[in-house]
């Protein structure tokens, strides 16, 4: 059995190498906060596992190396590095933000609360279903201060 | 939904501009000539994933990216018709497309990204360009498509009517105009009241001073007398005060609960599907019960303090200037203290609150699934967990505790400090050498004005999460009053009755939220007593006709006509009490089976009922319950197995009599002995009606007179069984193929 080989088709996706021809995939992190680079399931575009990877380095490098990339990319999050001001307004709780990109403003249902990730980050899905990411203990002490209820 | 209302709330949530800037709207003439900006959204990532602020606007010919970050600037632009796909990954936290042409060999036409927030509002361009649509056709709806896009998230999460807190209060109290002489009775007995607790510590004193003096004892038994008098009036303004209030209160929250109530039952299902089932309820439950507390006693209570503080410090002052001081000076402190308590207190309760959610959800997720739980022997493993939980709560509830049994005893020992100051004042002017300049009288009751200090204070430090509570609980009550029903009805409405059942539909086109099509040139005509069968692939749109038919929602093109007349113009009352509908989750009420039966229905006759229940085949397993038809079923019929409560709903109909019949997916959710028994009954039931039946097992259909195949919101095919299975490549055909195919696996 051949190893499987990754390429990155001429408008940028990623395929994976079949015996008919490139076939473009998709990636899906099956534990994306215990293992967010490993175990790996390339997909098709309807869905249709073809590839399940344990890690990356069952990979040629070259193969490696393109699906590293490609999990950089899909894998990005806000990331919070201070908390201006946590208000609590009606139904809504609205957070004031600097995220690694850039200033923000979101905000949570009032009963829904940080999710605990095994790092010991907090996971935060806002309205529109985006996510942030903060570690409690690197922010400043104000914002220590004001996340401090909604650590779990 | 308003613009400006959107607008409002991209503007104060989101940080991102409300629409597309005017300096780049002024440049679309030189970017992409004489085109009509027909839709845009807001592409808020750059590829190295930091927020930007970069515009995809969407003409008849070109799609356009220009970036919005300081002065616009035009990053490029590509013809419409060069875009072959638009390939989309989803990313942890939002998304990237690749715009990709006709050759497969070359690079994307752009690639864009943005977060999830704008989703809604890229998936919109996307639509136009894979439906080879222009878009909505003007810059204003434009601006309306990305407003609604962006806003509606926080729209349904919030109550829409959040504003002013003041104006909020002031609507809330326009409910009290009927009961006008309640409030004047109340508030008057109220302010009564606090004028004669002032009186007792002053009659107490001259009584003091009286005894010191010799006063004769007819007058010691006066003041005696007016001492009395004050505690008998006392009682009698206080219980006038009490009942008023409290009647008022309980009967403007019934008026609103019954105002409320009823605007809900106007309101579409929209409405419904937006707001979660038990937030509506606690609006009409829990809310009314807060502006209750707040109607009856929070706002005469805080009004009564702040009276009751002014008097005590102006008859203090009056009393004796110096001590008076040493009373009051202290009071805008004490009120500072109850602020930041107040901040405090919030803090750790979030915190708390978090705990006894994490409590709860422990709860919420094993009772419910206790069988799994002993199944895989995790008793004890739950067990811990929720004693975890309980420890993480009991430690936060503490740390509430610990606050709280602070701040009161540390607060008495101030009013004691201040006491004691007062004291320490005025003894030396009572007992010293000099001629004292106070009597013994006038400082006792200086003594017991200055016991009465500290509960008005309380009350006007508890005001502002008594406000609080009963804006947000205002909010949400009044969100529903203001929502205005999707279906408008219009006047002079047309009663049909009885109903002939003939159905046509015209061109009709619909869409949720103005830009995806559910339902695309829809032309259909049943005649009376015909039936027809939906059939179609998930996402096709037949439960979405069928709520047009019931007119839970107008088409937004085109028309319907029953017998002749647009739907929209019948009485939708008479209309619907001829439409009868068996869903594929039949809802059934607590109450009796009777009741369930007869639903909407008063006093119909039993034989009617019993006969009704005999054709739907549930005659025979109510006869079985002791006590028959009266016996009452739990919540949402839970006693009742899927097909005995199907079999019910189908009784419901039967007695109803309606002239059209809606099924939808009536035997999907059940065993096959059982469908057969529902399949019996709806055969029964369909017999001389007007029939539009939705099922997934396409035998259920095998007496449809016509079937109508949809896919994507289009009627693709139409007519018989065997004509439908005729054509090749069917879309009928392919879902006939694999139920066969499904059945003989399940046969090995």
């Amino acid at each position: 059995m051949t190893t499987p080989a990754l390429l990155q088709l001429p408008d940028g996706r990623l395929a994976l190498q079949s015996e008919s021809g490139p076939q473009p995939v998709q990636l899906c992190r099956c534990f994306p906060w215990s293992h967010p680079d490993r175990f790996l399931s390339l997909r098709t575009q309807d869905g249709k596992e073809l590839l399940f990877l344990q890690s990356p380095d069952d990979l040629d490098p070259a193969s490696s190396a393109l699906l590293k990339t490609e999990l950089a990319q899909s894998g990005a999050l806000f990331e919070i590095e201070s908390i201006q001001s946590l208000s609590k307004e009606i139904e809504l709780r609205c957070w004031e933000v600097t995220t690694r990109q850039g200033p923000r403003s979101f905000q949570t249902e009032l009963d829904e609360w940080p999710r605990d990730l095994p790092d010991g980050r907090l996971l935060i899905e806002d309205l529109f279903g985006d996510l942030y990411v903060v570690n409690p203990a690197r922010l400043d002490p104000a914002s220590q201060k004001r996340i401090w209820p909604m650590l779990g | 939904m308003s613009l400006s209302l959107n607008q409002r709330l991209i503007g104060s949530y989101t940080s991102q501009p409300t629409r597309l800037p005017d300096d780049l709207r002024s440049r679309l003439p030189e970017i992409w000539g004489d085109q009509t900006l027909n839709l845009y959204a807001l592409a808020d990532m750059h590829a190295d994933s930091r927020l930007q602020e970069q515009w995809v606007l969407l003409g008849g010919r070109d799609l356009c990216l220009v970036n919005g970050d300081g002065p616009a600037q035009h990053v490029c632009t590509i013809p419409r018709s060069e875009i072959a796909s638009i390939q989309e990954s989803a990313d942890l936290s939002g998304y990237r497309w690749k715009l990709l042409g006709p050759d497969p060999q070359a690079s994307p036409l752009a690639e864009i990204r943005f977060s999830r927030r704008q989703h809604r509002c890229m998936e919109n361009i996307k639509l136009m360009l894979e439906a080879e649509s222009p878009g909505p056709g003007s810059p204003e709806l434009a601006d309306s498509a990305y407003a609604d896009s962006v806003a509606e998230p926080i729209r349904n999460a919030q109550a829409a009517v959040r504003g002013n807190e003041m104006a909020v209060i002031w609507r809330l109290l326009t409910y009290l105009k009927p009961y006008k002489k309640d409030l004047w009775l109340g508030g008057l007995a109220a302010v009564f009241l606090t004028a004669l607790t002032l009186v007792p510590p002053r009659v107490s004193g001259l009584l003091i001073d009286g005894l010191e003096n010799d006063l004769p004892a007819r007058t010691l038994w006066i003041y005696l007398g007016v001492l009395g008098a004050s505690y008998v009036l006392q009682t009698f303004f206080l219980w006038i005060r009490l009942s008023r209030m409290a009647y008022m209160g309980e009967r403007v929250a019934h008026d609103i609960r019954t105002q409320v109530y009823g605007h809900l039952q106007t309101l579409s299902l929209r409405f419904f599907t937006r707001k979660q089932t038990g937030s509506i309820i606690s609006r009409c439950s829990s809310d009314t019960d807060r502006l209750w507390d707040f109607i009856a006693f929070g706002v005469i209570e805080v009004a009564l303090s702040v009276l009751m503080l002014a008097g005590l410090g102006t008859v203090l002052l009056f009393l004796d200037w110096r001590l008076g001081l040493i009373m009051t000076l202290p009071v805008p402190l004490i009120l500072y203290s109850f602020v930041v308590h107040g901040k405090q207190m919030q803090h750790i309760f979030l915190k708390a609150f978090r705990k006894w959610s994490d409590l709860t959800s422990v709860l919420s997720g094993t009772i419910p699934g206790i069988r799994v739980v002993k199944a895989f022997h995790q008793e004890k493993r739950e067990t811990q967990r929720f004693v975890s939980k309980n420890d993480d709560c009991l430690e936060s509830f503490t740390r509430v505790h610990r606050v709280w049994t602070r701040f009161w005893p540390g607060l008495t020992f101030s009013f004691h400090a201040i006491t004691l100051s007062v004291y320490l004042f005025a003894l030396p002017r009572l007992l010293g050498t000099r001629e004292p300049d106070i009597t013994i009288g006038t400082f006792v009751t200086f003594i017991l004005y200055a016991g009465m200090f500290m509960q008005p204070l309380q009350t006007i430090g508890q005001m502002t999460r008594m406000m609080n509570r009963a804006v947000s609980s205002a909010h949400r009550i009044f969100e529903i009053l203001d929502t205005e029903p999707h279906i408008p009805e219009q006047e002079d409405q047309i009663q049909l009755t009885p109903l002939q059942g003939r159905v046509q539909l015209e061109n009709v086109h619909f869409t949720y939220d103005g830009v995806r099509p559910v339902l695309q040139q829809i032309d259909l005509e049943l005649n009376p007593g015909e039936m027809i069968g939906l059939v179609g692939p998930s996402g096709a749109g037949k439960s979405t006709l069928i709520q047009l038919l019931v007119r839970f929602y107008d088409p937004t093109a085109g028309r319907i006509l029953i017998d002749g007349h647009d739907l929209r113009t019948l009485d939708i009352g008479s209309y619907r009490s001829q439409v009868g509908m068996v869903l594929q989750e039949p809802y059934l009420f607590h109450g009796s089976l009777r009741d369930n039966i007869s639903y909407g229905l008063e006093g119909a006759d039993p034989a009617d009922i019993v006969e009704a229940a005999r054709a739907a085949h549930a005659h025979e397993f109510i006869c079985k319950f002791p006590q028959g038809y009266e016996t009452i079923i739990g919540e949402r019929g839970q006693t009742l197995s899927g097909g005995e409560r199907q079999r019910i709903s189908i009784a419901r109909a039967v007695l109803h009599n309606p002239r059209i019949l809606i099924l939808d997916e009536a035997t999907s959710n059940v065993d096959t002995e059982t469908e057969r028994n529902i399949q019996d009954a709806l055969d029964k039931l369909v017999q001389g009606r007007t029939v539009i039946a939705i099922a997934h097992r396409l035998s259920t259909l095998r007496r449809a007179d016509r079937l109508i195949v949809l896919k994507d919101g289009k009627v693709v095919e139409s007519g018989n069984h065997e004509e439908l299975l005729a054509i090749e490549d069917g879309v009928f055909r392919g879902l006939y193929d694999m139920q066969q195919e499904l059945h003989h696996s399940f046969v090995i």
